[in-house]
């Protein structure tokens, strides 16, 4: 019961994206697509639960004092292997991402969650925060590419939705969409939580 | 004093204990990749070479002397191969690695032997997805090149207005021209080897 309130606080109440604004570097500049915010949150999801089982399941042996240069070097790691394995057996994904796969190392998201779970929870624990966590995260790409390809390229996962007389609004997929999407929908997210309380 | 050394000394050997186990294993996974990397990049190049110069059957490395003299001025030239059908030579498949806007493009370039160039691919990237990155997916964008003539310069522009020029990737302009300039050395790459 404790795992399954951990998960959900990852997914929604604690939503890395929405709630606590964390790792916004990849969220606002891969997610041009679905498919390239999915394939982005899945990539970090994987750097999230290896990390949170590693520096948990040390965290005794790990000094206060360099936890962080500590975490890093964990973190780094596990971004290169996932970085090579991707080259060598999906390489489209690869190329795709590209760039943002070696920046996941200074994704705020990992280290926080790393600082702020797993060196003072369980292994399992923080291996189900890791998920929820990283699930949240992908879950908040996937929405944030599909709206932005939606509305900047007409399709979503490359299959179209407008008519051909459709002219789409090339600045979403641009960088400052970006920002119009993601203000927009946590401005949305707020509205929705004020009228909760009210 | 004596203290602080000594913490200094235990703290350091924990921080190259953690630095050495992850150097270790990320040896071993180098060592699992490698081998399926390259497979998949040679690959990559093989099929490259064969989409941008249909008719030959057959590809050979330019000898090394000759490729040493042509990359002497030209350091975004990567290798030359000439195409073959049976025993006939039908043309040049050029790589080049020109600079984009997230870093060297490599363009894949076919110059066929009446001088026109027979088909451009793009290889790896540091484009903008969505963006950039479109010179490599959209056939709209490298299909351009189809057919133009190599002695002649190729440029970019927003609309078409002579055969020599190609229309850019809307928003993604540096790249147009970085696989532009690409292709253009492949072409000067071409005629400076048939003279």
């Amino acid at each position: 019961m404790r795992l399954l309130k951990i998960l959900r606080n990852g997914i929604i109440k604690e939503n890395p994206i929405f709630f606590q604004l964390l790792g916004m570097c990849p969220t606002l500049a891969v997610t041009t697509s679905a498919i390239n915010g999915v394939a982005m949150g899945l990539a970090t999801l994987a750097v999230l639960v290896a990390s949170n089982i590693v520096i948990s399941s040390i965290r005794k042996y790990v000094p206060t004092k360099i936890r962080i240069p500590i975490f890093i070097v964990i973190i780094a790691s596990f971004v290169t292997v996932i970085g090579m394995f991707m080259e060598a057996y999906v390489p489209e994904l690869f190329v795709a991402l590209g760039l943002f796969i070696p920046l996941i190392v200074v994704n705020c998201l990992i280290l926080a969650r790393a600082e702020a779970f797993a060196f003072k929870n369980g292994v399992i624990r923080s291996a189900v925060d890791g998920i929820g966590m990283g699930t949240g995260f992908t879950l908040s790409l996937l929405l944030l590419g599909a709206v932005r390809e939606l509305l900047g390229a007409g399709e979503v996962f490359g299959f179209s939705f407008f008519g051909s007389s459709f002219e789409p609004a090339l600045i979403m997929i641009l960088p400052p969409g970006a920002f119009l999407a993601l203000g927009l929908m946590l401005a949305f997210n707020n509205s929705m939580k004020l009228r909760h309380v009210a | 004093m004596k203290a602080d050394v000594k913490e200094i000394i235990k703290l350091g050997s924990i921080l190259l204990i953690v630095s050495v186990i992850s150097a270790v294993l990320l040896s071993i996974a180098d060592g699992l990749t490698q081998g399926p990397i390259m497979a998949q990049r040679e690959t990559a190049s093989r099929l490259a070479r064969q989409a941008v110069l249909k008719e030959a059957t057959k590809f050979e490395k330019l000898d090394a002397t000759l490729m040493d003299l042509m990359k002497e001025n030209q350091p975004r030239l990567v290798d030359v191969h000439i195409g073959y059908a049976g025993t006939e030579q039908v043309g040049l498949v050029i790589k080049t690695t020109p600079g984009g806007y997230g870093g060297d493009i490599e363009v894949t370039t076919g110059v066929n032997m009446d001088g026109k160039i027979s088909g451009v691919r793009i290889g790896t990237h540091l484009e903008t997805p969505g963006l950039g990155a479109k010179a490599k997916e959209d056939p709209e964008f490298y299909e351009q090149f189809n057919g133009m003539n190599a002695r002649k310069t190729i440029n970019v522009s927003k609309v078409k207005r002579d055969e020599n020029q190609i229309i850019a990737i809307s928003g993604a302009t540096i790249t147009s021209d970085a696989v532009t300039e690409g292709v253009n050395l492949a072409a000067n790459v071409y005629i400076k080897l048939l003279e």
